[in-house]
């Protein structure tokens, strides 16, 4: 081990990064929907009892908006900076049927989730069959979901928020098994770098990575957050498929995904499909 | 120090040889240093340079009948036919090298080295001031305990991960270049420690020990003056604000010491053998049965002790060695055999005397040391030490002589003047260069100059008026 490469290498890997709490207080809630007023009080009402447990001391503001077709993009992005809210909540495809279908959030939704720095929580259509019948209930099984989740801060933050109190908050780090193997496929090729120690030691890499950083997590948020459960997964599959299975199976209430990188103007790469695709429970968009 | 010595030319003895030939040899001699200078400019590995010029040198030799062709003929009285090559190899510095170089890379791989490096960038706390210290004193003892290259390496991939962890890119410059320079200053304190002292040491006949009490002075002062200067020079301060040091202290903590160690009872394997290793090493000379066999023997069995714990993967370890060094070493002592055959060595010799006089006194011994280290900050100083050891070994210099000292101070500090000086120094500046850090040659002779004049003219002080 004589390389300049091989030490920076050693050291690197003996530095991980610790979780920081970074609580974002809400004090006032914003509900958007195009629908009669009847279905849209119903379903704020029901939205407002699935957060109830959570806000339970802060008791933020809560209020809503009857957006109509007339309103475009940029109306809607008036609204929100008239009324500043701490958390928005919607539903996907406004003024649109397109929302029977799992190939896009709308338009309205799209720009939202890009242009305002407020975390969204799009909760299934009120029209929809496809809801889980666990979904907006409440908060006590909530899932935070990344492919780079020891960066994340804000998100497991706001994510153990969100879990209400003897809840369980579910750390999953996701790594694409499909890129994983076109990764390892390209690095077949290349004569100088061995295929079977690379696809080993990034393996581990990424799972000792991860696996650091979720305890780093579960350790402080034993004091920040007491009675909540912890369970850390870190998994290599296929992506909608894999998730799909396990928020079915463990029941989630609330998935919780970050839709912006830096120097982004589009979705975060593994947030949209996923926002797209899995609409039987409430998902919120940090 | 005016006890007088035998004149340096006088003491090598030698057939006839003609002035041209002798001429013709020196200017080989003189164009296989110049091309070293330029290695990096002509793009060749120095064993391949060395190996043109042994090439060259041993056809020449033999062409003008220089060479001592015949058997060898052993104590017992067996001769022993070997090429005429070979003899002239020193094979006990060859041990030596080969055997360091293997025992710190199985070493290493205990996860040791870097133990002790997190550690003590997490005992800093993150404060800047204290990581220059603390890694300061670690290059030194790192330097002093494996070798330059090494400890520039270990120290200087841990300084860019770290200071980049805190936010201190700016920082970067400084704290390279100071280790750098720092790795020249611990080379001086065991015999062991750079090239330029196994080969000077072995021929002066110093032991480990007496090295180690001559030198560890000026190693203790010039580390702490350097040390000093970097903080000021490139503005290096304690952290002010009470938020900052929160948060450096946070991003240390970030650091696992024990991440890289694999198994526990390999590290303290590791460790024991390590305190073994140098303490074997120090007493090599006083130790029955061992001090016959010598430094190189001692080396190449705490090796071939370490290499037990890799006995199904030891070839990897064979492939790691730095063979362009041993390579180099074992051409450099060909070239420098036929130059000796030459009478080349007797002519720079004559040079020698002529800058030293023929009694010891101040002022030879000072530009001896003042000339070694500028001839060592353009070129390898491995060949020039090399060489002036032969030449003062020939003329039976003693071995409390601070002529030894001379050339051993002024070979390693000489590598603290350009970044062609030293092997360590170049690789600070590929580190600094990693960093997308501008250091043209120029520009780092500007910035190492001062150290250098003040590490040397400490050593001039030093040496004349100390040892």
């Amino acid at each position: 081990m004589s390389e300049i490469d091989q030490f920076e290498s050693v050291f690197l890997s003996a530095f991980h990064e610790s979780f920081k709490y970074e609580h974002k207080s809400i004090q006032s809630i914003l509900f958007l929907g195009d629908l009669g007023a009847d279905v849209l009080a119903n379903t704020f009402e029901k939205v407002t009892s699935m957060l109830q447990a959570i806000f339970s001391t802060d008791h933020p503001k809560f209020s809503y908006n009857q957006v109509n077709p007339q309103n475009t993009t940029a109306d809607i992005l008036d609204i929100i900076e008239s009324q500043k809210p701490d958390l928005i909540i919607s539903y996907r495809n406004l003024y649109s049927n397109a929302w029977q279908y799992p190939h896009s959030l709308g338009e309205h939704l799209d720009v939202l989730l890009q242009k305002t720095d407020v975390p969204v929580l799009v909760i299934p259509h009120p029209y929809s069959d496809y809801s889980a019948q666990h979904a907006t209930q409440n908060t006590d099984k909530v899932m935070v979901l990344s492919d780079h989740l020891s960066t994340e801060n804000k998100l497991t933050s706001i994510a153990a928020d969100f879990t209400q109190k003897n809840g369980e908050l579910t750390l999953f780090h996701f790594e694409n098994q499909y890129q994983f193997d076109r990764m390892i496929n390209t690095i077949s090729c290349i004569q100088q770098i061995n295929t079977d120690v690379a696809k080993t030691e990034i393996k581990k890499k990424i799972i000792s990575e991860a696996n650091h950083y979720m305890n780093s997590c579960e350790k402080l948020l034993k004091k920040t957050h007491p009675g909540i459960l912890i369970h850390k997964k870190c998994i290599f599959g296929t992506l909608i498929s894999s998730i799909n299975d396990y928020i079915n199976q463990n029941q989630i209430d609330l998935l919780v995904i970050n839709t912006k990188d830096q120097d982004q103007l589009a979705m975060h790469g593994l947030s949209y499909p996923l926002a797209v695709e899995l609409r039987q429970i409430p998902i919120l968009m940090v | 120090m005016s006890a007088p010595i035998n004149s340096l030319n006088s003491a090598i003895q030698h057939t006839a040889v003609s002035p041209e030939i002798t001429y013709l040899f020196t200017a080989i001699l003189a164009l296989m240093i110049l091309t070293l200078a330029f290695e990096e400019k002509i793009h060749a590995k120095k064993s391949l340079i060395v190996l043109v010029y042994a090439v060259i040198s041993l056809l020449l030799g033999s062409y003008y009948h220089l060479l001592p062709f015949g058997d060898i003929i052993l104590p017992n009285g067996h001769h022993l036919s070997i090429p005429v090559y070979i003899p002239g190899i020193d094979w006990g510095v060859i041990a030596i090298i080969v055997g360091s170089s293997l025992f710190v890379d199985v070493t290493s791989r205990s996860g040791l080295f870097t133990y002790v490096a997190i550690k003590l960038t997490k005992a800093s706390k993150g404060d800047t001031l204290n990581l220059l210290w603390f890694y300061g004193i670690m290059t030194v003892v790192f330097s002093a305990v494996l070798n330059n290259v090494t400890a520039m390496i270990i120290v200087g991939s841990l300084t860019g991960v770290s200071l980049k962890k805190l936010g201190k890119e700016d920082k970067l410059l400084g704290f390279l270049l100071v280790e750098g320079l720092l790795t020249n200053i611990g080379g001086l304190l065991t015999l062991i420690s750079s090239v330029p002292n196994i080969i000077v040491g072995n021929a002066a006949n110093i032991s480990f020990v007496t090295f180690f009490v001559k030198a560890s002075p000026y190693v203790f002062v010039a580390t702490i003056i350097t040390i000093f200067m970097g903080s000021k020079l490139f503005g290096i301060k304690k952290i002010q604000s009470e938020e900052e040091r929160v948060l450096s202290l946070e991003k240390v903590k970030g650091f696992d010491e024990n991440d890289g160690i694999e198994s526990t009872s390999f590290f303290y394997f590791a460790l024991v053998t390590l305190i073994l290793f140098v303490a074997t090493i120090a007493t090599t000379s006083i130790l029955p049965v061992v001090k016959e066999l010598g430094m190189g023997f001692v080396a190449l069995a705490f090796a071939t002790l370490m290499l037990i714990q890799y006995k199904s993967k030891v070839d990897e370890f064979y492939k790691a060695i730095d063979w362009d060094l041993i390579g180099f070493f074992m051409a450099l002592f060909v070239v420098i055999n036929v130059m000796e055959h030459a009478m080349v060595l007797e002519l720079i010799g004559k040079g020698i005397n002529f800058i030293i006089g023929s009694e010891e006194s101040l002022v030879g011994t000072g530009s001896l040391l003042v000339s070694a280290a500028v001839a060592s900050s353009v070129t390898d100083n491995i060949p020039l030490a090399a060489m002036l050891a032969k030449i003062l070994g020939a003329s039976a210099t003693p071995s409390t002589s601070p002529l030894w000292w001379a050339v051993i101070f002024g070979a390693n500090l000489g590598g603290n003047i350009t970044p062609i000086g030293s092997a360590s120094t170049l690789v600070a500046v590929t580190i600094i260069h990693k960093y997308k850090i501008e250091m043209s040659f120029i520009g780092f002779v500007k910035k190492a100059l001062p150290y250098a004049i003040v590490q040397i003219s400490l050593a001039l002080v030093y040496v004349l008026f100390f040892l």
